[in-house]
């Protein structure tokens, strides 16, 4: 630590300026992907965004604040990790459109502190290079410097700090080491003039860049900015949109490459030539290595996690592990929480007078949101196994490992990340595609992040495996239950990744590009942020039960329970139930739609559930609970009642193990979320075409999971496991 | 007996009315999410 503390950052004897005005300080936080930028965002600020052992967790720009060592209160944008300032894909537009002042709200920063990774210096000083010729005071913190220090590396910090011309202040973000110095040099740069390129381009360049400059200049660019630019859009491909406006701006672009080339220069590589050839110069004169660089502990790991053999099956060994634990470790927990449930339900039951009131409250809220929060120990255990893969970075290797499938299936190998995400939720999965550059790579991943079995789907597999899987042991520590999960996880992934190969074979074909993808360090999960991305998972599912699973809970009891029906009081107490939910709307509702599931084996019953969960697919858990819970005296666990249930109309099992196993599968492939269908027309363009493309989304899923639960109950029937 | 049976009744049209009211409220945020720009998240979703 005693090296954090060093003269290379305003130190305690530094003065900080007083306060200007009233106005907060804006500071943009921008980085290479995987520098540990949202973990000192969360650090600076005390706030809990996502953070992970991969590049890509962040895709918007999150706004965050803290106060001063002035007192003056500072706010923090959080900008999606960011290589340059090329802007290639739509979240590193969003970071350039703000360092710029050009977004959408004119969130011009104050300071930009560039994070860095202090262990490859090399590849981020480009950007931080990039950064320092904005026109805006920038500050740099060198994160992992303790990895650094690991690794053997010495860097000489006010060297460099005089190479940069910027303040530089060493952190370690997961540790909270480094912030204070950090914070005042914050404050401090905000009052220092703004830095400007440390390097000089080679003469005959810069007379053909010249014109270019005075063109972004008459645009409104600084001097400064306008010498970044220059370089930038002639390392391009394309000119962004932004610039399409300027008069004059194609012509100067082509008239100095035309230029350039005439003195023997390549246009397009001119930038990154000159930077990393003054980058490799600040290397020498502030790097230096204690001992050689060896095959360090990553290395030697990834000689197995990455083999060819081994490597996907030390993947596939991984998921059974968790997809087992899931089931094994969970039970107990569950039954606890079920039991607390059924009592608390009892002694509401027992405080509140006969009539609907208590109905509502016993057979609607507890029997409806009570069945679904039961599932609460196994979305924790999924997210903290999830969480420790993330974290200590095997989820990059993960994505290595899928590249190969990826690019056979003509997806781009960053799509990985956004299907991973879609474990969780669909609507961050799609919204992660922004990483992704090509237009059609991206709305073919769109398109099957749905695809990927959501925490949403995890109480409706395991109410139905739970009541219909046998607990078998396959293998030593694998029962069947727990591989019939996993089945249906990998079912999903298979399925998404052969629609994503059908798109980029018709409606989106292209170019596969090659993936370029960087695997951090391993690293012990921390358990602060471990424990918090867990909490955060069952605060989000608590809060989803508390709110529209309660509201839909309440709302399917009433559809359950009116209108009243004349109730034949000579009939057993069972008959008398079933007379009422067939009176009532929901009855109504579920025999008109019955002829529609009739074909895969379902009675109404599960019909009006199905048709309930298109809200949200957790709401089948709670309308069963809700159905078998009116009017119910005993307190049976809703596995056991399906498990009993008899089809009223044939007098067989309503529910069979191969139902179960279709209506897995049609939960596998079916739609059902409105967020997801919202944030689709959104991402997909927005207006008609965005709701065409979710159209079409909702569509081929609804089709694939009614004919898929289809063949499961007619196949299966056909080769005789019916019963 | 018919006064508590009313009351028992005025409570559940008002939890129900609400119950209903928020579901759809959450369609129509949802709807109008999918309107919004891209830049920022916009949606209500709960998910992340």
């Amino acid at each position: 630590m005693s090296t954090l503390q060093n003269p290379l950052s305003p130190d305690d004897s530094a003065t900080i300026p007083q306060p200007a005005g009233h106005r907060a300080l804006r500071v943009a936080i921008i980085g290479n992907p995987n520098t540990g930028k949202t973990t000192l965002f969360n650090a600076l600020t005390g706030l809990r965004q996502r953070v992970g052992n991969f590049a890509g967790v962040t895709v918007e720009r999150v706004e965050g604040g803290f106060k001063g060592p002035d007192g003056r209160r500072v706010t923090v944008l959080d900008l999606p990790g960011s290589y340059s300032l090329s802007a290639g894909s739509p979240d590193e537009q969003v970071a350039l459109e703000v360092l710029l002042g050009r977004d959408a709200d004119r969130w011009r920063p104050d300071v930009v502190l560039v994070v860095v990774d202090a262990a490859h210096l090399e590849r981020n000083l480009f950007l931080a290079s990039q950064v320092i010729e904005l026109g805006v005071p920038v500050v740099i913190a060198l994160n992992q410097f303790d990895v650094a220090e690991a690794e053997g590396l010495r860097i000489d910090v006010p060297e460099l700090i005089h190479e940069m011309g910027v303040p530089i202040v060493p952190t370690v973000a997961k540790r909270g080491e480094g912030l204070e110095p950090l914070k005042k040099a914050l404050i401090i740069a905000a009052e220092l003039p703004a830095p400007s390129r440390q390097f000089a381009i080679p003469e005959p360049a810069q007379g053909g860049l010249s014109p270019l400059e005075a063109c972004l200049v008459a645009d409104g660019l600084s001097a400064t900015a306008a010498r970044m630019e220059a370089l930038r859009l002639l390392g391009m491909q394309r000119v962004g949109p932004h610039l399409d406006r300027v008069p004059g701006l194609a012509e100067a672009i082509q008239t100095a490459s035309d230029e350039l080339r005439s003195v023997g220069f390549v246009p397009t590589r001119l930038e990154s030539e000159v930077r990393y050839a003054w980058i490799a110069q600040v290397i020498e004169r502030t790097v230096s290595r204690a001992r050689p660089a060896d095959s360090n502990v990553s290395d030697r790991i990834d000689r197995f996690a990455l083999h060819r053999v081994w490597g996907p099956l030390i993947f596939l060994v991984l998921m059974v592990v968790v997809f087992q634990a899931v089931f094994s470790w969970a039970t107990p927990l569950m039954d606890g929480i079920e039991a607390v449930i059924a009592s608390a339900g009892r002694a509401v039951g027992t405080v509140l007078p006969e009539g609907d009131l208590r109905s509502l409250i016993v057979d609607g809220v507890f029997a409806g949101v009570g069945s679904v929060l039961v599932f609460l120990p196994q979305i924790a255990i999924l997210f903290a196994f999830i969480g420790v893969l993330e974290h200590s970075g095997y989820m990059a290797r993960a994505a290595f490992l899928m590249d190969r499938i990826m690019r056979r299936v003509g997806l781009h190998g960053k799509s990985f990340i956004p299907m991973l995400s879609g474990y969780a939720c669909a609507v961050p999965g799609i919204m992660a595609t922004r990483t992704i550059e090509d237009p059609k790579d991206r709305l073919a991943t769109i398109m099957v992040v749905p695809l990927m079995s959501c925490s949403a789907r995890l109480p409706v597999y395991t109410l139905l495996i739970g009541a219909f899987v046998p607990a078998t042991s396959i293998v030593p520590g694998l029962t069947l239950q727990g591989a019939t999960m996993l089945i249906m996880y990998l079912l999903g992934t298979v399925v998404a990744l052969a629609v994503a190969a059908i798109f980029k074979r018709t409606l989106l074909k292209g170019p596969v590009r090659p993936m370029i993808l960087e695997l951090p360090p391993y690293r012990l999960p921390s358990l602060k942020s471990l424990g918090v991305s867990v909490v955060q998972r069952c605060q989000l599912f608590l809060q989803r039960a508390g709110t529209v699973i309660l509201a839909l809970s309440i709302v399917l009891w009433a559809m359950a329970t009116y209108p009243k029906a004349t109730i034949d009081t000579s009939l057993p107490m069972a008959a008398q139930q079933e007379q009422q939910l067939e009176h009532s709307v929901l009855g109504r509702i579920g025999h008109g739609i019955e002829p529609l599931v009739r074909p895969l084996g379902y009675d109404w019953k599960i019909g009006v559930s199905i048709a309930a969960s298109f809200a949200a697919r957790e709401v089948f858990v709670s309308t069963m609970g809700t159905i078998y819970g009116v009017g119910t005296e005993n307190e049976q666990a809703l596995t056991e009642r399906l498990r009993s249930e008899q089809n009223a109309v044939t007098g067989q099992r309503a529910y069979t193990p191969l139902i179960a196993i279709g209506l897995m599968v049609f939960y596998v492939f079916a739609l059902m979320c409105i967020s997801t269908i919202a944030v689709t027309v959104r991402e997909a363009g927005g207006g008609r075409i965005g709701w065409q493309w979710a159209g079409l989304q909702f569509a081929y899923m609804l089709v694939l999971a009614w004919g898929s639960a289809w063949l499961v109950y007619a196949g299966g029937t056909a080769l005789g496991f019916g019963g | 007996m018919e006064t508590r049976v009313n009351a028992q009744l005025i409570a559940v049209v008002v939890i129900v009315a609400s119950a209903l009211f928020f579901v759809a409220r959450r369609v129509w945020r949802a709807i109008t999410a999918a309107r919004k720009p891209k830049s920022g998240c916009g949606s209500d979703c709960d998910c992340h």
